[in-house]
């Protein structure tokens, strides 16, 4: 018997047995048909999943918001994101949320078939006909780059059990075929309190992360994110309308990220109006602001302004909420301005919602409900006030019967009612806007400089003694609390109101701590500002020195030279004369890369930079350094016309010389003999970054998100009772300089998971410049 | 010429002038005096009243600096340079024979500005201070040999008699009329002329690179290339400034290939391999490396060098260069796509050409797709 016999036989046995081993008869049958002389099949190894992974997932956060739009795409209304013990690798990650959950089939022949085309035939989801937002057949991948395992656990409304699939990614490894690699799936019992969903688990997590880290999953997925989803489903010509989408984020159980976090709490101000059935009027306030001097008393809209008997009739049981933005005046965190201003161009304005559904098309692209941006054209109110200054809604009780919804999305009756509400609505926002530019008005400048103008003046110590002075006080609140007790015990009179007094102590009690707490903070603000005032001016004094000093080393190199040339081999006195050339080079070095530096600064434009021209110049440079403290710096680069924004060639030298030094001392830290740097440099979504890689002693975890922080130092501990000496060791403003230029082009500096062979990676992202620029620029 | 050399050196820093001096004469070369600048006509004066005293001058860039608390001059190199030289060119000149002027500066930035060595008007060439440590010894043999060529053209300006070469043999229009009557010209003109239009610029004559490109040989890993070197010898330029700069005349070298490889197909239209295999066979050089093309360039018909990079380039892979003072003996300059892709160009200060714009914006846009 030959083998293709033999091999045939093997294969009719097998299936005659009572199990069958699946694996064996593919296996079996693979052997048979390579016998086939006339065809042949493409067979595929194990490792593509791992090498799919790596090349269509660069990031492990853009990973994870692609699995976030998954949830959007299967009608989720909120996706929950867990990650627990993520302060070093090997965490874990579950990803919750209540969207439609998978069939076996869709688990099968979607998820489980690589390249399946669900997604180019059905390009809306199924219930909500949302527009899929995430990348095709990306998902699996993005699971599979972020941790070795993933479980997931799905239900769909119509089965009464759920599936889970248990998958081992260290089981697809090179050389084993793709088809011989099981994953364990089987049924189990529904989750009874939610209709369907999925949950997936990704365990033994690649990478650390940071706050800084999950903001940016929640940032990548902004498009699907939609503000106050909180209406109820309803049908609309015979299709559910969608109730919007929202993430949140939790790390080691506390909530870290969500709407509020990433959009609410940057607001300038908060506004509220409503009406007042006791009263019969209407009144707004502001309840929030950052703007100091902005009183939050009640004030009354009026219907008419003419003839104050007039009030509205209509508006009963109607609530108004707004978060108020103003860009681009230094009134919103850099860091976090550009994704708001985003978010605000095509979300902004204020929604509608009718006992807890949400009207439409109110608050829709274009649609200026409250004639908001038509008042803007109009241009007699002069501060800003456009759809796209506010988050917000109104809400319409549900007793009032006032309101008639028409079908369709058309909205609301045009009645009495609706033009007294967007009267309403209307006026409340222009008064409150209104008091908020004369309360910046009457500051004059409310920006940055004229704050920090104020505060210079100001003596700290003066202000930490007031600090001390509120938590004496706290202390003395509580101490005196318990003699209250004590004489309401023996009089024995209502201790429900000196219960209450007593909260009410230790709540003001707390207050005053807070307030204390707040001083000190400011207090090393002004600690910072004046730093950076007197590095300013040292700056001024470098480079005076260092053009100064270049006469100086030249001389010095001439007699150095003489000196070598003319000792005597072998003397102590040549190697004396050496080890002095040695040291001046390295002298040397700093004072030409300093003058160049300054040089530069001569020129007051900003151009765009491509960062080969700045990182190989640098380089270049430091090299002799580099060697001298046996450090080995490379480059690659990656990518045609690496051009970030417009930006001061000289602040590249501040970027890459503290980076240098940072790695440089991190290097020595660790003590070993054959440093190395790495800088990549490349694009990524419309990005420009450049990454920065040393094999120092790295950043321990505790310190991962304070190392931006200012005097922060990583050679003394930052605490109230540093001492002038150790604030004179380091400024501790290095990191935060570089993040101040970076984030002031909107751009992002990270500490971030490194490669291997290295074992801190910084990672900056600035804006790519327009291909108009690159043109006039470019060549 | 043994003799040494006397130059005087006008610097305002007191403190450094005699250490930089000591610096440009530890061979014995060249002697230096140094002194602080005077008033412009006052030192005008000083000079033309010694000028039997030194062949050569060296100005400080800025002596118009303070030191220690002393302004000694309101003016700079520059403007007293260009002095002298209006001076020298005058029919009734107070200088009665032509010098060579070096500028001392730490100003690092004037090399990006321009080619001082062989561009400048002002001066014969420009040293840094900062590397005179380290290369002292190779200025001041330069510096000698500098003076010694003045010397040498001074005493006879006949253009053939300086290139060591019959001067009817050279394209009519190489040497300008000019230049083909040079009794008149100062000495510093006939210099600037064979400095910047036949030494500087490829064409008539080229330098190591582009002779290496064109035998398609890779120098940095050939280590028979100095022999081969000494069996082009015949090819090579021996006139004025030879000791400084090596230089190989062009229609000798081509003449020399049609000579030895009278079988051969011309040599622009063979690749680097079979130029090398050719050279290889003839001369019984076994470590000759051909040269392969530059990332991105795929052409092995050498011709050129990248102008960033220093590489063998063939033509076709070539991105032409900006260059206004180009004459047609010339050769045209190119880079290659690589050291724009890399944006070395850029660093170097090369300008391309506009015409080559839209070429390398298609492949860019390629690139990315």
């Amino acid at each position: 018997m030959n083998e293709l016999e033999t091999l045939k036989k093997e294969l009719s046995d097998l299936l005659l047995q009572d199990t069958v081993d699946n694996n064996q008869v593919l296996l079996l049958s693979k052997k048979i048909a390579g016998f086939d002389t006339d065809t042949v099949r493409f067979s595929v190894d194990a490792g593509v999943i791992d090498r799919l992974g790596k090349e269509l997932v660069a990031r492990h956060e853009t990973a994870v918001s692609e699995l976030v739009k998954n949830s959007f795409d299967a009608d989720a209304s909120v996706a929950s994101l867990y990650f627990t013990d993520v302060y070093d690798i090997g965490g874990t990650l579950v990803i919750k949320d209540d969207g439609n959950g998978m069939t076996r089939e869709q688990l099968v022949n979607g998820f489980m078939r690589i390249s399946s085309t669900e997604k180019i035939h059905e390009p809306t989801s199924p219930v909500y006909n949302r527009q899929r937002a995430g990348k095709k057949g990306i998902g699996r991948f993005s699971a599979q780059r972020l941790g070795d395992s993933l479980t997931i656990i799905t239900q769909t409304s119509n089965n009464n059990f759920a599936l889970k699939l248990t998958i081992d990614w260290n089981k697809y490894s090179i050389d084993e075929d793709l088809m011989f690699v099981t994953n364990k799936i089987e049924e189990i019992p529904k989750d009874k309190s939610i209709v369907s969903g999925t949950i997936l688990t990704i365990g033994n997590l690649r990478e650390w992360w940071t706050e800084p880290m999950i903001r940016r999953v929640y940032k990548y997925a902004l498009d699907v994110v939609q503000p106050f989803p909180l209406s109820k489903k309803k049908m609309i010509d015979n299709k559910v309308e969608d109730i919007g989408f929202r993430i949140e984020c939790f790390k080691d159980g506390e909530r870290i990220v969500d709407e509020n976090s990433m959009f609410y709490e940057h607001s300038l101000a908060e506004i509220e109006a409503y009406f007042d059935e006791q009263k019969n009027k209407a009144f707004w306030r502001i309840t929030k602001s950052k703007i100091d001097g902005v009183p939050n008393s009640e004030v009354e809209i009026f219907k008419d302004e003419k003839d104050l008997n007039i009030h509205y009739t209509h508006l009963k049981g109607v609530h108004l909420k707004a978060y108020y933005y103003i860009t681009n005046v230094n009134l919103i965190p850099k860091q976090v301005e550009s994704y708001i201003r985003e978010f605000l161009n095509f979300q902004g304005g204020l929604r509608l919602y009718r006992n807890g559904f949400r009207v439409l098309p109110y608050a829709e692209p274009q649609n200026d409900w409250l004639g908001l941006d038509e008042s803007v054209r109009r241009k007699t109110i002069l501060p800003v006030h456009g759809n796209n200054n506010f988050f917000g809604f109104i809400e319409i009780d549900g007793a009032s019967d006032k309101f008639q919804e028409l079908s369709s999305r058309e909205g609301l009756l045009n009645n009495e009612a609706y033009q007294e509400l967007v009267d309403f609505g209307y006026k409340a926002l222009i008064a409150a806007v209104l008091r908020i530019a004369s309360a910046r008005g009457i500051k004059t400048t409310t920006n940055e400089k004229g704050w920090e103008k104020k505060t210079k003046d100001i003596n700290k110590d003066f202000i930490l003694e007031i600090a001390d002075e509120l938590d004496n006080f706290a202390d003395k609140l509580e101490e005196e609390e318990p003699k209250n007790g004590n004489s309401s015990n023996n009089e024995n009179n209502s201790s429900e109101s000196n219960s209450e007094q007593e909260s009410e102590t230790k709540s003001k009690a707390h207050d005053y701590r807070n307030k204390a707490k707040q001083l000190r903070m400011l207090a090393d603000e002004i600690d910072e500002s004046n730093m950076v005032r007197v590095l300013a001016g040292l700056g001024i004094i470098m480079g005076e020195f260092t053009h100064e000093i270049e006469q100086y080393l030249s001389a010095f190199k001439v007699d150095a030279q003489y000196l070598v040339d003319n000792l005597e081999a072998g003397t102590e006195l040549l190697n004396r004369a050496e080890s002095i050339q040695r040291t001046f080079n390295s002298i040397e070095i700093y004072s030409s890369y300093f003058d160049e530096i300054i040089s530069q600064n001569v020129n007051r434009e900003l151009e765009p930079i491509e960062i080969r021209e700045v990182i190989k110049p640098f380089v270049k440079t430091i090299s002799p350094d580099a060697t001298r403290n046996n450090i080995k710096i490379s480059f690659e680069f990656n990518g045609v016309d690496l051009f970030t924004c417009k930006m001061h060639v000289s602040e590249w030298g501040s970027i890459l010389f503290n980076l240098y030094s940072n790695a440089k001392k991190a290097i020595k830290r660790a003590g070993h003999n054959n440093g190395e740097i790495l800088i990549k440099g490349g694009e990524l979504d419309g990005k420009i970054f450049v990454e920065f890689y040393d094999n120092g002693d790295g950043v321990p975890e505790e310190n991962r998100e304070r190392v931006f922080d200012a005097f922060f130092t990583t050679s003394t501990a930052k605490g109230h009772n540093r001492t002038v000496k150790n604030e004179s060791s380091g400024t501790g403003l290095g990191l935060k300089i570089l993040r101040d230029i970076v984030t002031s082009y909107s751009g992002e500096i990270s500490l971030e998971n490194t490669i291997d062979g290295y074992s801190t990676m910084f990672r900056i992202e600035l804006p790519k410049a327009s291909q108009e620029l690159i043109n006039e620029y470019g060549t | 010429m043994n003799m040494v050399h006397k130059l005087v050196y006008i610097d305002d820093n007191k403190a450094n002038r005699e250490t930089f001096a000591k610096g440009l004469t530890t061979r014995g070369l060249i002697e230096i005096e140094a002194i602080e600048p005077d008033g412009f006509e006052a030192t005008l004066r000083y000079l033309i009243a010694e000028q039997d005293k030194f062949d050569g001058l060296i100005l400080d860039l800025r002596l118009d600096e303070m030191d220690e608390g002393k302004q000694y001059a309101i003016y700079t190199a520059p403007s007293l340079a260009l002095a002298i030289r209006s001076e020298l060119a005058s029919s009734n000149s107070p200088f009665k024979k032509d010098f060579p002027i070096f500028l001392l500066t730490s100003e690092t930035k004037l090399s990006q500005s321009y080619n001082a060595e062989f561009t400048s008007y002002e001066f014969d060439d420009i040293f840094f201070k900062q590397d005179l440590g380290q290369y002292g010894k190779d200025f001041e043999l330069k510096i000698s040999n500098l003076v010694s060529s003045y010397q040498v053209i001074s005493a006879n300006k006949e253009l053939g008699k300086l290139l060591d070469i019959d001067l009817e043999i050279l394209s009519e229009d190489v040497v300008p009329s000019k230049f083909k009557h040079t009794e008149h010209l100062t000495t510093h003109e006939v210099s600037q002329f064979i400095k910047s239009q036949l030494i500087y610029k490829s064409g008539v004559l080229i330098g190591e690179e582009v002779l290496a490109a064109r035998l398609g040989v890779d120098i940095q890993i050939s280590s028979d290339w100095v022999k081969l070197k000494e069996c082009l010898k015949e090819l090579q330029y021996t006139g004025v400034y030879s000791e400084i700069w090596e230089r190989w005349w062009q229609f000798r070298f081509l003449n020399w290939w049609r000579r030895e490889f009278p079988n051969s197909k011309p040599l622009i239209s063979l690749k680097a391999v079979e130029r090398v295999n050719l050279l290889k066979a003839k001369y019984q050089l076994n470590n000759l490396e051909p040269a392969k093309p530059i990332q991105y360039a795929t052409g092995e018909k050498f011709w050129t060098v990248c102008k960033a990079l220093n590489l063998p380039l063939d033509t076709i892979d070539g991105f032409l260069l900006e260059d206004e003072d180009s004459k047609a003996w010339h050769d045209k300059q190119y880079i290659s796509f690589q050291s724009i892709y890399e944006r070395d160009y850029k660093t170097q200060n090369l300008i391309i050409h506009s015409s080559e714009k839209e070429r390398i914006q298609d492949i860019k846009e390629k690139m990315k797709s």
